[in-house]
């Protein structure tokens, strides 16, 4: 029984994190494109580059609610279902959780100045305001990464803990990198999609986004592999898990590799995809179920891999070397979990989910968001 | 008392610096949420009086305006969620021994809140968007009480969990035993060793610089166990209960009595009879509130206080009591007559609790871990030779100081409920319903008296906002001395507030980095709100873009 809720709350914690893990790659990429689109529309004095930076925010502010909502069911299945690593993280890692607070903290009015100063204040000044905007949403998968990175090269609470000594953490760097530079590209290809299925369609939109999205999954592969050095070197378990017998590993589980290697092969199919969806918009074509699939197919690949790159662990959590602390080590045992409250949570997001997905389909392929 | 049995105490009873830094940003930043959670509360039912008036009567300016209130709305509840947001990583970040109530008795009312109201309210909401105006009525209305109705369960949730840390209901006589003037708590759902072992933990670090870092070993579940073997009870918790309809009605309250108070401001200024249309349906929901919320949950909070919490029912009374608080005994007829349906009964004192704490005897706490918990013995230090009468008379002369306080802010919450209760029934005799006698009384004051002073126009918009302004007065007054009244604990008779706050430094700086930050929310969320509310027609501009498919 301990080992089936174990894996349940493992499990329930994890399909939390992908949901919110959609949404926020979107928020992070569109912003950042968004800040990019209108300083190169200033700068050409481009009118139609600016409305293309506008349906980018649009997309951003719809997400950035569902980003919330689900940010906030992760951080309570967190807290409840294993709160020792929990308060290892606040501990731990007190000032990457900071720096990521700041960041939502920041980031909202900066939200709303710069949607309400679009258009009020010179192009130049608005394009300023996009800055800190921008570096605001960076900061919170800047500070919450550093979360990730602990699991997998964990420094625990010691006499003379230093928190700062976190920011040394080795696996960091290249997660990081990998997170960013796939926050924008995931964010450039929604946003293609999302404009592919307006009526009237923006050429140039599209182009900017698809060959941003293209032109992005260079360096993610490269990051992606150097993430999966830094791994090799020092969680094999995890390695070894992710990468299977073609690579010549003996994984613990199978659970994974084949995970790894279809998001691999989906990666594959979305840069052919992207690539002919491109082709055919310099053509001046728009092939909607080839551009609205980039979309889909940039989540698809963000889902199996942080499925990997998470999953991988069991049955650990804080994972170093080749074992580490088990999840029933650390699973709330301080009141004896009620399945059925956790099967009601589970039926519960299911069924809002499935309305949330019809909402969500109004609220950002409809555009229902103000133009001003 | 020996110094080093007061050394060991004042770590665990008198607020650390920390403590006092962190609280200033928390304080701040729950007001904050609370506001936005108001608004988000009331509005519905705002909107919802404008829609039934306009079905009934055709008027479109109803339907206008509840258009209007749905962006306003929409744009609250986006406000809301994001400092929902900041005061839940605030909870686990700056009070991290929080983290086992999310864990433990909060766990069904925070994950049910997240998963079931939060999410469908959040739904609900951008689903009402697209339906006012457009969908049948029963679609629409049965949309935003949906809406409604998760918000407020989100609300019930959200309380149980503070409910539980104001009354620990479950937790049986292990309160009791540790500060003998304190009730049992509801059922023994505790478990007695894994208690004592939680206790010790948190001591332990407490005594050592930070309780919350007990939670930080991997071992933490392990060496606890399970301490609470019902995780249902928080959510009969009768303390739950009666707060959450006080906490419920009164955010109805707030949030449209700021409607009321807006559509006033204007009338004040235009004059223009649209607005006493557009008021008159608020002004059915705003009286029957503030004539139940303050007159009959107010006294159940009163009683749940005098039942559950005598240190704070002590200290609500430090401003009519005087100096008779800190004696053993002293009589006040009306608190006594409301506490205890008679006004001979005596009030008990400060010193009445002391010599319940040294009921206690000499009993240290190493002779009782010795006795239940020989395992946790290692953990406790220097508190092994402090006695538990020492320990309790900490707790009694630590709330002492606070007691002025407290009281003040009850007496404000009591003022301004009396005055809400006769503006409603001003409203409700005069402009609301008839009834003999009591509306020529009612017409008196408002038509012979306070239209001599202000206007007989301007009479019913000034109780409204009368109302408003009074309604947020009570309720912040009230939060702060149910709040400040759970001192010295965090958890009543169980954790301590310096057995929560974290270990890392929180600066002045730090502190006023947070502040500077969630009051550029607080301006950027108001400037919004009235920017959304200023312009009429942007519902229908969005939803044209809709229709046309997306034009620029």
């Amino acid at each position: 029984m301990s080992n089936y809720l174990a894996l349940l709350s493992f499990a329930v914690l994890g399909f939390a994190l992908e949901m919110h893990l959609v949404f926020v790659n979107v928020i992070i990429g569109a912003t950042v494109l968004t800040v990019i689109t209108r300083y190169l529309a200033y700068l050409r004095q481009d009118p139609s580059l600016e409305s293309v930076a506008k349906s980018m925010f649009r997309l951003m502010v719809v997400t950035e609610l569902f980003g919330g909502v689900w940010g906030t069911i992760l951080t309570v299945f967190m807290a409840g279902l294993f709160p020792s690593m929990t308060a290892i993280f606040t501990r731990v890692y007190f000032y990457p959780v900071a720096i990521a607070l700041v960041g939502i903290l920041v980031s909202i009015p900066f939200i709303a100045i710069y949607w309400h100063l679009w258009g009020r204040v010179s192009p130049r000044t608005h394009s300023l305001i996009g800055l800190p905007l921008a570096i605001s949403v960076l900061l919170v998968p800047i500070g919450f990464r550093y979360l990730f990175a602990g699991l997998d090269y964990p420094q625990y609470v010691t006499t003379n803990f230093n928190p700062l000594t976190v920011f040394s953490n080795p696996v960091y760097p290249p997660l990081i990198v990998h997170t960013l530079i796939g926050a924008m590209d995931i964010g450039a290809f929604v946003i293609a999609s999302v404009l592919a299925t307006r009526r009237n369609l923006s050429i140039k939109g599209i182009s900017i986004a698809l060959g941003t999205g293209l032109i992005l999954l260079v360096p993610q592969a490269i990051a992606g592999a150097y993430y999966f050095t830094v791994l090799g070197r020092y969680d094999p378990y995890i390695a070894s898990n992710i990468a299977g017998p073609l690579l010549g590993y003996d994984p613990s589980s199978v659970m994974f590799y084949p995970a790894f290697y279809a998001a691999v092969a989906l990666t594959i199919a979305l840069g052919i995809t992207a690539l002919y969806a491109f082709y055919a918009v310099m053509q001046g074509r728009v092939v909607r179920p080839v551009v609205i699939s980039t979309g889909f197919l940039a989540e698809a690949i963000l889902i199996l891999m942080e499925y990997v790159n998470d999953g991988s662990r069991y049955p650990y959590l804080f994972i170093s070397g080749g074992s580490g602390i088990p999840i029933t080590q650390l699973l709330n045992t301080l009141i004896p979990l009620p399945l059925i409250a956790m099967y009601t949570m589970l039926l519960s997001t299911l069924a809002f989910t499935a309305i949330f997905t019809i909402t969500l389909y109004y609220a950002v392929v409809r555009r229902f968001l103000p133009e001003e | 008392m020996t110094n080093s049995a007061l050394g060991v105490l004042n770590e665990i009873y008198v607020h650390s610096a920390n403590v006092n830094n962190a609280m200033v940003m928390t304080i701040i930043g729950i007001y904050l949420h609370a506001v936005f959670v108001s608004f988000t509360l009331g509005f519905p039912l705002a909107i919802l009086a404008w829609l039934i008036t306009w079905y009934r009567t055709g008027d479109a300016l109803f339907i206008n305006y509840s258009k209007t209130l749905t962006m306003v709305w929409a744009v609250n509840f986006a406000l809301g969620a994001v400092t929902g947001t900041i005061v839940e990583f605030g909870l686990l970040d700056i009070w991290p021994t929080s983290i086992l109530l999310f864990s433990s008795s909060a766990f069904i009312p925070l994950l049910y809140e997240a998963t079931i109201a939060f999410i469908g309210e959040a739904v609900l909401v951008v689903l009402f968007m697209v339906a006012i105006g457009r969908w049948r009525a029963r679609y629409t209305l049965s949309v935003l009480i949906a809406a409604w109705f998760l918000g407020s369960l989100s609300g019930y949730f959200i309380i149980t969990a503070n409910a539980w840390m104001n009354v620990p209901w479950g937790m049986g006589e292990i309160p009791h035993s540790l500060y003998p003037f304190l009730p049992t708590y509801g059922p023994d759902a505790a478990n007695l060793t894994a208690t004592l072992n939680l206790a010790a933990l948190l001591l332990h670090y407490t005594v050592d610089g930070a309780g919350s870092l007990a939670l930080t070993s991997v071992n933490f579940t392990s060496l606890v166990g399970t301490y609470f073997n019902n995780p249902w009870l928080p959510m009969i918790n009768p303390d739950a209960i009666v707060t959450t309809l006080h906490t419920l009605l009164a955010a109805y309250a707030i949030g449209v009595g700021a409607v009321a108070l807006a559509i006033s401001i204007r009338y004040f200024r235009t004059h223009d009879d649209k607005y006493i249309k557009l008021l008159k349906p608020l002004l059915w929901i705003l009286t029957i509130v503030l004539l139940v919320e303050p007159i009959v949950l107010g006294h159940f909070m009163g009683d749940d206080v005098v039942t559950y919490q005598p240190l704070k029912f002590t200290a609500f009374t430090a401003l009519t009591g005087g100096s008779g608080i800190y004696g053993y005994e002293y009589y006040d007829p009306l608190e006594a007559l409301f506490a205890y349906g008679n006004p001979y009964h005596p009030l008990y004192g400060f010193q009445y609790y002391m010599s319940q704490c040294r009921s206690l005897g000499n009993l240290t706490f190493g002779e009782l871990y010795s006795k239940l918990d020989p395992g946790m013995l290692g953990y406790l230090g220097p508190l092994i030779n402090v006695m538990l009468s020492q320990n309790c008379e900490a707790a009694v002369l630590s709330m002492e100081p606070l007691a002025p306080l407290v009281s003040a802010f009850y007496y404000t919450m009591i003022g301004a409920g009396i005055l809400l209760a006769i503006a409603s029934v001003l409203v409700l005799f005069t402009y609301l319903v008839r009834v003999p006698v009591l509306s020529t009384i009612t017409d008196f004051i408002n038509n012979e008296i306070l239209s001599v002073l202000i206007g007989a126009d301007n009479v019913m918009p000034f109780l409204a906002s009368v109302m408003a302004v009074l309604s947020a007065i009570a309720a912040t007054a009230g939060w702060a001395a149910r709040e400040i009244g759970r001192q010295p604990w965090t958890v009543y008779g169980l954790i301590t507030t310096n057995e929560v706050i974290t270990g890392d430094a929180i600066t002045p700086g730090f502190v006023a980095f947070v502040v500077a930050i969630l009051l550029a929310i607080a301006i950027v969320g108001v400037l919004a709100m009235y920017y959304v509310a200023t312009r009429p027609s942007l519902l229908d501009r969005i939803r044209g873009l809709v229709e046309v498919g997306g034009h620029e």
